[in-house]
């Protein structure tokens, strides 16, 4: 493995915010830390980047053990939430700045840096203070920042949170595109699971602290290993009854299928969701594309559901 | 219905009026007053006195130069080392940092000088008693260091402040990218303290030509201009003499007053956080330096409380210095009435402070009315210019009808509340801003007038500004001397004045004891208040 985590432990005034966490990144990768705030997901960037100490555990990069490595000497960079640019200093500044700690003169560092501008297409901007910029700007600024060392490892956090939703969109196939053409290996925290879902080569799920599944972004959604899983990723119907459950997609309408009533119907556009009643009165939730032929409140139907066994998962 | 609708209008239009005209009456017509006797004599325009200064005293001019611009560079480069030492530091060493600048800043502002004389001076524990050395220690020098630990705390708090302003990722990043801490503070956190650098050296540099006290007890034959206003005043009663000085000394208050307001509207844009721990690591050359300047800070503040502490718990027997509370005794004689007089006013003018800064928040932040940016402007100005210029104004601008307040307590309650309102309507303002115009419009909505907002969102929602409000303009007054020096009648002297007067004639023991009984009643004061917004905070959430 490239990075290599093993037994992550970090307390808050002995509260335990990341516990016992292990995993591993290949080189290239691009690895989501997905889930709900306070799972620790910043606090496991953080310890990353040399930010916070880790109370337990061990980071090796590239075969070297970086654990006790402060952050100014870890071959690691960061893009904050809040982008942490310097606002006192020009786009062309903020971008070179990690280029003189390397030894790279002025000169050739202004051309890596134009360059490197180039690629996340802020050319001509060099001059501009970073507040004169728009957030998504500012965001391809930070994220050249970073890149521009060359780092083995880049971390993100929660890159996109502070953008408005078709920005957010554009820049996450950017980040995406970034990432592959310079192969670098990268972490992404997010708590938007449709965000990870799309730029993820593979997903840690975590909860209160503790790594709750670690698997591709198909297989998470498919092959939920517990409870929480399959509650925090999509939706989902439950029949406690019978200990079992099923994904939305997994029911469909079919007139060989059970008779059900129609409990209620919202419009959202491309899809249509319904509540339908069952024989044995529970309530299930299905979606279907808005096409023709849409069913009224209190209409009869005839729906097939697939359910899978709730005693598999774990919790 | 209808009548407590009208009734409330016309409270409104009070307050307003009330507002308009205490700070137009109050604060602007002195500072007319005080260029008035300065530049007209007999109603005529005549700058005679002014040329004669101009030319005869240029010397004095050039003491106050060297002094300020000497204090101004040693109070700045020791407050911004403080600040970034600060800002290394873990919890513990930042309150200890904290505590010092508290106590400071409830200290009369010659409690150094004090020091300073129990320890250098002629019979000087450390000159005299260690070093059998009879020193003449008074001078420049002495005014310029004293001063300038005198500004220091100050200076540092506004250096802490702008420092929790800074985004703690900004300093994350610098580091990411591979700057160790000394280049962090040269390249991220220097260049942006470069505003409150600029802020805190002017400011300093006012008060340094404004402070009479420091050259009064140290300067020994050292004049300064401020020193020359309040003798002509004190010695030879020569009020156009001092106008006039006065006068010289507003014009750079004035320069730095339209900086300050400047800057102030910049700086209040981001919010406040708690400074994050471990931000930098602790080494490199630059930590070093400013380690080594703050510990100096630290001991020179232990030695000056101290020292303070220990003459007033000790006299003098042929030579040798034994415990006694002889001093508590003496002191008795000094302050029979004063010190419940100082409460009185300090109480007073921290009440009234903090609810016209609430009301000046009020309405011009919320209500936007007319002219409120100019009565705003002029409230400000008590902040940069001499206090012995806005005393003298008060002198001036109340001595005859209506007024006829000479001599009286009015007088000198009035121009404590007015010099602290620039501490109360900052905060004021503050204040008014965290209220959204959602629940402002709300009130409005359902049926309630301005007075209505007021009265039940605005001054409830401000409670905790009203107290901080408080405290400061309480703390303020109670260490104040140089606004009132002029105004009070013997009969009535406040503790700092009897201080003062005390330490003049020599009586060092009994001053240190009266700085003593000074800073316990304004700890008691501040730490009493802050529980109360303590244990608020807690109920709250």
């Amino acid at each position: 493995m490239f990075l290599e985590i093993s037994n992550l432990t970090k307390k808050y005034n002995n509260k335990t915010v990341v516990s016992n966490v292990s995993f591993g990144v290949e080189e290239g990768e691009l690895l989501t830390i997905l889930g709900p705030s306070g799972c620790g997901k910043t606090t496991i960037l953080k310890a990353l980047g040399g930010f916070v100490k880790s109370d337990d555990g061990k980071v090796i990069l590239d075969g070297i053990d970086i654990t006790d490595f402060p952050a100014e000497e870890r071959p690691v960079s960061t893009v904050f939430q809040s982008y942490g640019l310097f606002p006192h200093m020009s786009v062309i500044d903020n971008v070179i700045y990690g280029l003189k700690f390397i030894g790279i003169k002025r000169k050739e560092a202004e051309k890596i840096g134009i360059e490197m501008l180039k690629k996340v297409h802020l050319q001509g901007e060099e001059n501009k203070r970073p507040s004169q910029l728009s957030g998504g700007q500012q965001q391809r600024v930070a994220v050249a920042r970073g890149l521009v060392t060359r780092p083995k490892l880049l971390l993100l956090d929660e890159p996109l949170s502070n953008l408005d939703a078709k920005l957010r969109l554009e820049l996450r196939s950017e980040i995406k595109a970034i990432q592959r053409e310079f192969n670098i290996t990268t972490i992404f925290v997010t708590h938007d699971q449709e965000e990870a879902f799309s730029i993820a080569d593979k997903i840690m799920l975590m909860n209160k602290g503790e790594l709750i599944q670690f698997s591709r972004p198909r297989e998470l959604y498919e092959n939920p290993t517990t409870k929480f899983s399959l509650d925090f990723i999509g939706s989902v119907n439950y029949d406690e009854k019978n200990s079992r459950f099923s994904r939305l997609e997994d029911v469909y309408f079919d007139d060989k299928g059970e008779e059900m009533e129609v409990l209620d119907y919202s419009f959202k556009g491309q899809i249509i969701e319904y509540t339908l009643l069952t024989s044995d009165g529970t309530t299930i939730r299905t979606v279907s594309l808005n096409r023709k032929g849409e069913f009224a409140v209190g209409e009869k139907v005839n729906a097939i559901v697939n359910w899978s066994p709730l005693d598999k998962l774990d919790k | 219905m209808k009548n407590i609708k009208y009734i409330k209008k016309i409270l409104d239009k009070l307050l307003i009026s009330i507002i308009y005209i205490s700070i137009l009456v109050f604060i602007l017509y002195p500072i007319l007053c005080v260029f008035y006797q300065a530049m007209f004599i007999d109603g005529s325009f005549n700058v005679n006195v002014l040329n004669d200064f101009l030319i005869n005293d240029i010397k004095l001019l050039g003491n106050s130069l060297k002094v300020a611009i000497l204090s101004t560079i040693i109070s700045t480069i020791v407050a911004i080392s403080v600040g970034i030492f600060y800002l290394v530091s873990n919890k513990r060493t930042r309150k200890i940092i904290n505590l010092i600048m508290m106590l400071t800043m409830i200290s009369p502002p010659f409690v150094t000088s004090l020091s300073y004389i129990n320890l250098f001076g002629r019979r000087g524990f450390i000159t005299h008693d260690i070093f059998g050395l009879t020193l003449n220690t008074y001078g420049m020098w002495g005014i310029v260091l004293m001063q300038s630990l005198g500004f220091i705390s100050l200076n540092c708090l506004v250096v802490t402040g702008s420092l929790s302003r800074i985004n703690s990722k900004i300093i994350y990043s610098a580091r990411d990218l591979g700057a160790d801490t000394t280049s962090v503070i040269k390249d991220i956190v220097i260049p942006l303290l470069r505003p409150t650098m600029l802020i805190i050296a002017l400011l300093t540099f006012v008060r340094s030509l404004a402070d009479f006290t420091t050259p009064a007890i140290i300067g020994g034959n050292f004049n300064t201009m401020a020193t020359e206003a309040y003798l002509s005043m004190v010695a030879y009663g020569d009020i156009t003499r001092a106008s006039v000085i006065n006068v010289v000394l507003f014009i750079p208050a004035l320069f730095v007053f339209i900086i300050y307001r400047k800057n102030i509207q910049n700086t209040n844009m981001n919010e406040a956080n708690e400074l994050e721990e471990d931000i930098l690591s602790k080494n490199g050359i630059l930590y070093q330096i400013v380690k080594y300047i703050s510990l100096i800070f630290i001991f020179f503040i232990i030695i000056q409380y101290s020292s303070i502490f220990i003459s007033a718990f000790t006299k003098k027997r042929m030579g040798i210095s034994y415990f006694t509370l002889k001093n508590f005794i003496e002191t008795k004689a000094y302050i029979s009435k004063t010190f419940m007089r100082s409460i009185v006013y300090s109480l007073i003018s921290g009440i009234c402070g903090a609810l016209l800064g609430i009301l000046i928040g009020y309405y011009l932040e919320i209500r936007k009315l007319r002219f409120m940016d100019f009565i705003d402007l002029v409230a400000t100005m008590p902040y940069v210019i001499p206090g012995s210029f806005f005393g003298i104004g008060y002198i001036l601008a109340f001595k005859g009808a209506p007024f006829f307040l000479t001599g009286t307590a009015t007088i000198v309650v009035l121009n404590v509340l007015f010099k602290q309102l620039p501490f109360s309507s900052k905060i004021g303002i503050e204040a008014a801003n965290q209220i959204s115009y959602e629940t402002i419009n709300s009130v409005k909505d359902l049926g309630g007038t301005d007075f209505d907002v007021l009265k039940d969102v605005v001054l409830p929602m401000s409670k905790n500004n009203l107290f901080i409000s408080f405290a400061n303009s309480f703390t303020a007054t109670m260490t104040t001397v140089g606004s009132i020096i002029f105004l009070v009648y013997p009969g009535q002297k406040v503790a700092t004045l009897v201080m003062f007067d005390v330490i003049q004639s020599g009586k060092y023991n009994v001053g240190s004891v009266i700085a003593i009984l000074i800073i316990l009643i304004t700890m008691t004061v501040n730490i009493l208040f802050y529980k109360v917004l303590i244990r608020r905070e807690v109920n709250v959430s």
